[in-house]
């Protein structure tokens, strides 16, 4: 394994960690997660998206403490506990957990582009463009992607002003009364937030290119905080804007939302709304894309920049041969499932077990 | 530098991929109607407005009405008399020949959610008429649909019509504890067309017409914050206009007895026009209340008379869902014609314009 | 003095082979002459079109004759001159005519040859800036002689801090080329980059800067430019002072200025002239105009083509009745409309200005409305292109404009491809490969990314002078502050 010293110019600034977080944890999701969320617990969903963000920044500080531990990634924490053998294996399943990250990102948003934009869109001539850019990105190094998770954040921010259009027609007795569901209720809503809501356990394999990364701790719960807020604000929004029936019909809330802006020089806002997806969805690829070949160059020493393109080719096949005979919906249940189980159950019991080891080692 | 020829060549080659849709070689279709068809092979006959723009940029209106049983179907049997396709996502409004607002709107709901081309600040509403002859008049120089929908849209915005359009449609719609209710239009002759009340839903069927004069009212009871426009005959033979410039109103249940709900509305307005001379602070005060006891008892009439139909258009049974924890509607609607609705209201006179 | 114009003479101090080229030139002269006290002989050698002949005549000639010439040693003493060499070496000789030289052989002392400097610098006089043109402000821009330039630096920074090294580039051209920084400021390893770069420049000729900006570029196949390049001394001498470095190259009047970001390039020198607020609302306007002069056309492709639902009913019938007649789909349209605008402005700049002027008339107006007259385009697109093209025109940096108008292109071809979802995957292409840029290694669009809040003062706002007492972050200079910031400004309570 080559050693993690990287060269300072190759490092990013603590502060951005807070762009990787939010533009990471922002993806395809936003785009319909109340609807899931309200199947469960209705109205009071909200509290679930509160109770999975706390969650979420105990989850960020273990993975902070196990990478602080070795002062490398999670590969190294890996090797560090069970040895070189295991570590491998675990950066295979991790290479396999972002391809199929990825490819939910672009499987889902051709979905929604073809339902809202273009019917007759083709599988394979967008992958390919998209995956082409995610490539000259990552050709880029860290600092390139990380540029794209800044100006992913920064640029869309505009769209959160338009949501203002719709607190016109806003109803807030919907969120009444409160707390009308039982706990079982809003946790099974949290579980089902969490596919929305994960995208910062990319931390655990950047943490060796932050420069001082115990300063970005702060930005990294900086982050997590604003989307936790953020998903919450913008879920208030679709509960009083919405009739609860309406919404259980609704499969887009967030762009649905939109079909009531209007701007004097803008008659239907959602397609702006849809197409602007496009640059917040390039960090979520890009830093995936970088994250899996990056790993695939560790384990095997394949030139980075050869695994780039061998991933987006696997990806660009897959998603060409996913016609409308697979369910989509089946296969975000899988991505959901791995997601939980990676980044919520097995996170902490990895820092749970690392004590562990730590104290019998010494 | 060969590479990027070919990447550029492809591009050139796939770019027949996506549907075009130019915009002069469309049909842009800015209204529907939907009427019973008349020969009953069908169940419905749909008109299609569209726009024909002239170089003189006025607009002519061009209908092409066919019969089917779906929305989509007629949509297709449209095309075949038309010189370009037929596309919805211009469309502002799409009226309902009531007798297809009593079968029920259900089946329609669904196209207009379900179709993402389709804008959700339309307007729906219903005629006494048929659409195709309302749809087919000359209104004005900017084409029927747009002429419509302004009417529309000035009347929610200055007028005494309360608010109204897809989305909120949509949203009551599927609301438990709320009738649908929808504008209604009445062609006078070939020129002229007014807005003649509301026709009421029950169960997502219309039952009945509410008559524009009753508008003032009901629109303080359904929405929140409103404006609008009204003419009141004072016990003094006197007349008097009145403009609300806000209105706002609340509910308020008894905790010891959830049957009794209060209602508090408050309307702040302006004086327009007194046919009476000399209004002192003494008419002020009792004009005042005068206006106080009449909206009272016009509001509270209205309730009653929905309380006597069973239907809910004030929403008061979502309302009644928002306070109460669990709340079980079914059982709730059994009991709704026997509640105890009170109206409290509060009128403030805010000036009287510029002379006495 | 009798003249003895005798090459084969001359042939016979030294046989080296280089004089026989020398002989080919026409405008090489050789002449000899005899000392009046000693009655030595000693030759003139000299390109006639490289040196000034004032010089030899009033200066150096007359000493020669008239004064004791006993070795060349005595050139020192006898020529009031201050630049001569005394060379051994005859692989010399060429070089030192070529440079405008006299070449002085003494028939007693044939092993070495005295050069007495005499170029002669065919200066223009100094002009208003063209392109970089300002109301307010200096009206002085650079001209072609690097020494005048160096000059017109130096008076406005004197400070001994002011470093100017020169490297000679380009095997035929033997092209001068400076490279100027302030000790002491500039980063040191911004200044050995540059040099580093020069040395390993593998070129023959150098017609201008813009051939250095080529080869100095980090990426050569951007289209975007990397080094800014500027016309006007005050904002070199501004811009050296802020820790940035300039490359002066003899023969171009356009001075380099690296390392640059992208936003230097949109912000005019004038700027600095005119109150902070008006310059700051100057600065959005050119902003807005790029942003719009960019996808006015491609955001009018891609409703026509595929969004429809996107334009308001208001506008949708003078949209549709401007486009009823024409027989061309959206994208055509805009390509021969755009083209047209191009093949304008192309014809302008190739003709001499007064035509060029009437060309841009005759064809702006002629071309347009018979083009809509006769159904070719619409009008309402014709508006748009005109003013996109206006908009490319607002960019201060002429090179700049250039890359803004070719950027609209591969908006266009996206726009048609995938509508407005086309558009935003192009910007995101854009930002990716602005990204990848740098200038001399460093990020081509700091301040925005890298984020250095503290250097946004001088970007798309500009503040008040005082407020800016730091140097740009980016740059990473030896000394961050230019002045005391408490000095530039004291507050002062009311009445006080």
């Amino acid at each position: 394994m080559q050693s993690q010293t990287i060269p300072n110019n190759l490092k990013i600034s603590p502060y951005l960690v807070f762009y990787v977080i939010i533009s990471m944890q922002i993806g395809i999701g936003v785009l319909g997660y109340q609807r899931i969320i309200a199947d469960y617990a209705g109205h009071d969903a909200w509290i679930s998206i509160l109770i999975l963000g706390s969650y979420i920044h105990l989850v960020l500080w273990m993975m902070y403490k196990l990478c602080e531990m070795v002062n490398g990634d999670i590969i190294t924490v890996h090797e560090f506990l069970f040895g070189r053998f295991i570590s491998k294996v675990v950066s295979f399943a991790f290479i396999l957990f972002y391809i199929i990250y990825l490819l939910s990102f672009i499987l889902n948003f051709i979905e929604v582009i073809q339902i809202w934009m273009f019917p007759d869109i083709n599988n394979f001539v967008f992958s390919l463009f998209f995956l082409l850019l995610s490539i000259y990105i990552v050709y880029g190094g860290l600092r390139t992607v990380v540029g794209i998770c800044f100006f992913g954040t920064i640029l869309p921010v505009y769209l959160i002003f338009t949501f203002t259009f719709t607190l016109k027609y806003a109803d807030f007795t919907h969120l009444l009364p409160i707390w009308e569901h039982n706990i079982t209720e809003l946790l099974q809503a949290s579980y089902h937030m969490s596919l929305t809501s994960v995208g910062f356990e990319a931390i655990l394999f950047i943490y060796p290119f932050i420069n001082k990364p115990e300063k970005s701790k702060k930005w990294a719960h900086i982050g997590v905080a604003t989307t936790t807020i953020f998903y919450t604000v913008l879920a208030i929004i679709a509960f009083s804007y919405f009739s609860k029936k309406q919404l259980e019909n609704t499969i887009w809330a967030t762009l649905s939302m939109w079909q009531m802006v209007q701007f004097p020089f803008v008659e239907r806002f959602e397609y702006i709304g849809v197409a602007n997806w496009c640059l917040i969805l390039l960090p979520n690829i890009c830093l995936s894309l970088w994250v899996a070949s990056r790993l695939l160059k560790r384990a095997t020493k394949l030139k980075q920049r050869k695994g780039a393109i061998l991933i987006s080719t696997i990806a660009v096949i897959i998603v060409t041969l996913f016609e409308k005979g697979v369910d989509i919906e089946s296969f975000n249940n899988i991505v959901e499932q791995m997601t939980v189980a990676f980044v919520f159950v097995y996170i902490p019991l990895l820092y749970c077990l690392s004590l562990i080891i730590k104290k019998v080692k010494t | 530098m060969r590479k990027w020829i070919c990447i550029i060549c492809c591009l050139f080659i796939l770019s027949g991929c996506v549907e075009k849709r130019i915009i002069d070689e469309l049909n842009i279709a800015v209204a529907t109607g939907f009427d019973p068809d008349t020969s009953d092979e069908h169940l419905l006959k749909t008109t299609f407005l569209m726009q024909i723009f002239n170089k003189e940029m006025s607009v002519e209106n061009k209908t092409v009405t066919t019969s089917g049983d779906l929305r989509r179907e007629t949509l297709y049997k449209a095309n075949r008399q038309s010189p370009s396709p037929i596309v919805v996502g211009g469309l502002r409004l799409t009226l309902y020949n009531i007798a297809i607002a009593e079968r029920g709107l259900t089946p329609y709901v669904d196209a207009y959610q379900r179709d993402a081309s389709i804008g959700k600040r339309i307007y729906f509403a219903t005629t006494d008429s048929s659409t195709e002859e309302i749809l087919k008049g000359e209104y004005g120089p900017q084409g029927n649909g747009t002429f419509i929908s302004d009417l529309i849209d000035h009347n929610i915005e200055y007028g005494d019509l309360p608010k109204t359009n897809l989305t909120l449609f949509m949203r009551d719609f599927y609301q438990e504890g709320k009738d649908v209710f929808l504008p209604h239009i009445k062609k006078i002759n070939e020129q002229e067309i007014e807005l003649d009340g509301i026709s009421l839903f029950k169960d997502h069927a219309s039952y009945k017409i509410l008559p524009s004069d009753k508008l003032f009212y009901f629109k303080l009871l359904v929405d929140r914050y409103s404006k609008g426009d009204f003419a009141i005959d004072l016990p003094d033979g006197e007349k008097l206009a009145i403009k609300s410039i806000h209105s706002s109103h609340k509910y308020k249940l008894d905790t010891n007895n959830p049957t009794n709900i209060t209602i508090k509305i408050k309307v702040q307005g302006n004086i327009k026009e007194y046919s009476g001379n000399n209004l002192n602070d003494d008419k002020i005060k009792e004009i005042t209340k005068f206006i106080d006891k009449k909206i009272k008892n016009e509001c509270t009439a209205l309730i009653q008379s929905f309380q006597e139909d069973n239907v809910d258009p004030i929403g008061i049974g979502k309302e009644y869902s928002t306070k109460i924890r669990n709340f079980d509607y079914e059982e709730w609607k059994k009991g709704y014609p026997d509640l105890n609705i009170k109206v409290d209201t509060k009128v403030v006179i805010l000036d009287i314009g510029t002379s006495i | 003095m009798i003249p003895l114009s005798i090459w084969d003479k001359f042939k016979k101090i030294k046989d080296d082979g280089w004089k026989s080229l020398l002989k080919q030139s026409t405008d090489f002269q050789s002449t000899y002459y005899f000392n009046e006290k000693t009655n030595e002989r000693f030759g003139f050698h000299f390109y006639a079109t490289l040196v000034d002949e004032q010089i030899i005549q009033e200066s150096a000639l007359p000493a020669l004759l008239t004064k004791k010439f006993e070795s060349l040693d005595d050139l020192h003493k006898i020529v009031p001159i201050a630049d001569i060499h005394i060379l051994k070496n005859p692989k010399d000789i060429e070089q030192k005519l070529l440079n405008g030289y006299v070449l002085v052989t003494l028939d007693s002392d044939k092993n070495r040859f005295g050069f007495i400097a005499a170029q002669k610098e065919i200066v223009r006089s100094l002009s208003q800036p063209e392109i970089e043109f300002s109301v307010i402000g200096p009206k002085e821009a650079f001209v072609e002689a690097i020494g005048q330039n160096l000059n017109l630096i130096r008076k406005r920074l004197p400070i001994k801090e002011l470093i100017s090294q020169e490297y000679t580039v380009g095997k035929l051209s033997k092209t001068k080329v400076a490279v100027l920084h302030i000790e002491g400021i500039t980063n040191k390893d911004n200044v050995d980059t540059v040099k580093q770069r020069i040395r390993n420049i593998e070129i023959d000729t150098i017609s201008d800067s813009s051939n250095i900006v080529e080869l100095l570029s980090d990426n050569s196949n951007s289209l975007f430019p990397q080094l800014l390049d500027t016309e006007r001394p005050d904002r070199v001498a501004a811009i050296l002072a802020e820790g940035k470095i300039a490359i002066i190259v003899d023969g171009s009047p356009h001075v380099l200025i690296a390392p640059t970001t992208l936003i230097e390039f949109f912000s005019a020198f004038e700027d600095y002239f005119l109150n902070w607020i008006v310059a700051t609302f100057f600065r959005l306007v050119r902003f807005f105009a790029v942003v719009f002069s960019v996808l006015v056309t491609p955001v009018y492709v891609a409703a026509m083509t595929y969004q429809y639902e996107l334009i308001p009913p208001d506008l949708l019938g003078i949209l549709v009745t401007s486009r009823r007649t024409i027989p061309l789909p959206p994208i055509l349209e805009a390509l021969f409309l755009e083209l047209t605008i191009e093949l304008l402005r192309e014809a302008g700049a190739r003709l001499p200005t007064k035509v060029g002027q009437t060309i841009g008339i005759v064809g702006g107006i002629v071309i347009g409305t018979a083009s809509v007259e006769a159904g070719l385009t619409s009008n309402v697109l014709l508006i748009f292109v005109a003013l996109g093209a206006l908009g490319s025109f607002t960019t201060p940096v002429y090179k700049m404009g250039n890359t803004i108008r070719v950027l609209r292109f591969p908006f266009l071809l996206f726009a048609q491809f995938w509508g407005v979802l086309g558009i935003v995957f192009c910007f995101c292409i854009l930002i990716a490969h602005l990204l990848r840029l740098t200038s001399l290694g460093r990020p081509f669009l700091a301040p925005i990314y890298p984020l250095r809040l503290a250097d946004m003062k001088d970007t798309l706002i500009r503040t008040p002078l005082q407020k800016m007492s730091k140097r740009p972050q980016v740059l990473r200079t030896q000394k961050p502050k230019r002045f005391n910031k408490k000095k530039a400004e004291t507050p002062k309570d009311i009445d006080e």
